[in-house]
């Protein structure tokens, strides 16, 4: 049986990680619209 | 490699002073924050409301220049939803989506205080921008091109708060989605979650496919300003129009990151005074998400008039009605959640009503603006500013009214003033139709949106809507003044603190301890 704190160790990990993926998501979303924007003959 | 896990919170006692609220990793301390912060910027945007209507109050210009007036229309728009409106969702958020959901905290305590601190700065440097040379941006929060370049020295600074404003909220939302995702007590399912924690994920998740989007044309909009570039000026093989296609395909979405957190928070108002479980719950959860989808295909309904294929009209025409029915179906289980039910009218529960009724109108009229022929007679008139108001203060603000008079008690451990509310209740829901009802008719009589002149023929209504305007701002006064008693003192309250409150969160004692939840509890 794992103790709450170590428990609450491991989901917190496991949150820092998913986090990180919606960070890159994010700004993958905003460098896409920019680079579709440049690709239909903006700039 | 061995790891030991410290103590959660062994580092996180309070600091006393200013410096608790600087370095504050606690989500009930980044909630209070967020709430305050939403408060007074109430009353900055409000204050700019102000000026609005007594310019309008009748025709011909008395109190300020046009180019000010516009600076205020724009300035109050923008502090209004991103500085009013979302912190004050993210408030809610952040005092109550953990205890919701039986979290220690949030995943990401430090992320969560950088989150709420950049939004002081981002909208100091908003306001600051009046200031400038030039003034304070002029084009109305659309910040549509070739208009908004010409703002004065101001320009890049509305781009860089823009920018932070935008940060703050996509932190925020990563920091909702993972606690969410990964922090819920053992036994609670997704679908065993109460529906502000529900709403809220939508949300976030919503936040973060919109946002990037509005930051990516801002940033274009800034290249095109110094760095040479043409994407929106026709002169350079660019287009003005695809900036109000990026615009409002982060415009739309985010009205319903707007309205979703405070369909949360009516969802938990609503069964606590009838006394019943919320009706149809799994159809409320599926309703959430629907609106969510069709709030990223319906964008180019407020571009009708730029011109587009019949197909174009129609889809968009269509898929915005197709909104009515997710949203029909909330409003019939919240009724069919006080069907029958043993009802007590508290200030929350008066809130969530009128929220049910004047959210309702604010959504017919916004039906009558999907229909493509005739939004050509209704666009850019003030029929669309009383919509978005009912949508956006009866609707939104209505729901954050109630949900600080439900919730209070569970943050400050004292009831507030139970008179004080229902004043402001009363005075509030009056004023808000004396306000924006007549603006249905200027609008339909052919009155344009942000002029500070008109002819005469709509000075009665104008009149009446300043007249409202005026009481709406006075009555929240009493906001303010229920507010400050509430925190100040009053009758102390129980965990549960309604008879019909049913969830984790009045499980823990009122006020809510600095640290809940240490030990997660199970969920049946």
């Amino acid at each position: 049986m794992m103790r709450p704190e170590e428990h609450n160790e491991r989901r917190r990990v496991r949150a820092r990680r998913m986090a990180l993926l919606l960070g890159v998501f994010a700004a993958g979303v905003y460098l896409a619209y920019i680079a579709f924007s440049l690709l239909s003959g903006g700039a | 490699m061995v790891t030991v896990a410290a103590p959660a919170h062994a580092h996180d006692a309070p600091r006393s002073g200013v410096l608790r609220w600087i370095t504050t990793t606690n989500h009930k301390d980044i909630g209070t924050l967020y709430l305050l912060f939403s408060l007074v910027m109430l009353f900055v945007g409000g204050a700019m409301a102000m000026v609005v209507r007594l310019e309008l109050f009748k025709p011909g210009l008395q109190w300020v220049s046009p180019a000010f007036f516009n600076q205020m229309t724009t300035v109050h728009a923008l502090i209004m939803v991103f500085g009013m409106i979302m912190p004050a969702f993210a408030g809610f958020a952040n005092w109550m989506i953990p205890l919701l959901i039986g979290a220690p905290d949030m995943a990401l305590p430090r992320l969560n205080n950088w989150s709420f601190w950049l939004l002081p700065f981002a909208a100091a440097l908003l306001v600051l921008t009046l200031f400038l040379p030039g003034g304070g941006p002029a084009s109305g929060w659309t910040l549509y091109p070739p208009l908004v370049l010409q703002t004065g020295q101001a320009f890049p600074f509305v781009i860089f708060a823009v920018h932070l404003l935008g940060i703050s909220s996509i932190l925020a939302s990563i920091n909702i989605i993972v606690t969410i995702m990964n922090l819920r007590a053992p036994g609670m399912t997704l679908l065993k979650m109460p529906m502000f924690a529900w709403t809220w994920l939508i949300t976030a998740y919503l936040l973060i496919i919109a946002m990037p989007v509005l930051a990516g044309g801002v940033t274009m909009l800034l290249t095109d300003q110094f760095f040479g570039t043409s994407f929106f000026s026709a002169a350079g093989g660019g287009d003005p129009v695809m900036f109000q296609h990026i615009f409002w395909f982060f415009g739309h979405p985010e009205v319903y990151i707007i309205i979703l957190p405070a369909f949360g928070i009516v969802s938990h108002i609503i069964p606590t005074f009838s006394r019943k479980p919320l009706f149809g719950y799994e159809t409320m959860v599926y309703a959430t998400a629907s609106i969510a989808f069709l709030s990223m295909i319906v964008w180019a309904h407020h571009m009708f008039t730029t011109g587009m294929p019949l197909a174009g009209e129609m889809f968009f025409m269509l898929s915005t009605m197709l909104i009515a029915v997710p949203t029909g179906v909330k409003i019939f289980n919240w009724t069919a959640t006080m069907w029958r039910g043993s009802l007590s009218f508290e200030t929350p529960m008066l809130f969530a009503l009128a929220f049910l009724f004047m959210f309702t109108l604010g959504g017919f009229s916004g039906l009558m603006l999907a229909i493509a022929p005739a939004d050509f007679q209704y666009h850019d008139t003030y029929f669309v500013v009383a919509h978005f108001h009912y949508v956006l203060v009866a609707g939104a603000l209505f729901a954050a009214f109630g949900g600080v008079y439900f919730w209070i008690p569970k943050w400050t451990g004292h009831m507030y003033d139970e008179r004080l509310g229902k004043l402001h209740f009363w005075l509030t829901a009056i004023f808000t139709n004396v306000t924006f009802f007549p603006q249905h008719f200027l609008g339909l009589a052919g009155m344009p949106r942000r002029i500070p002149d008109y002819a005469t023929q709509f000075a009665p209504f104008n009149a009446m809507s300043s007249i409202g305007a005026f009481g709406l701002g006075a009555a929240q006064l009493i906001f303010l003044w229920a507010v400050i008693k509430c925190i100040r003192g009053g009758v102390s309250a129980s965990a549960q603190v309604w008879d019909g409150a049913v969830g984790l969160e009045w499980t823990v004692p009122s006020p809510a301890p600095r640290h809940t939840f240490d030990e997660p509890p199970h969920v049946p």
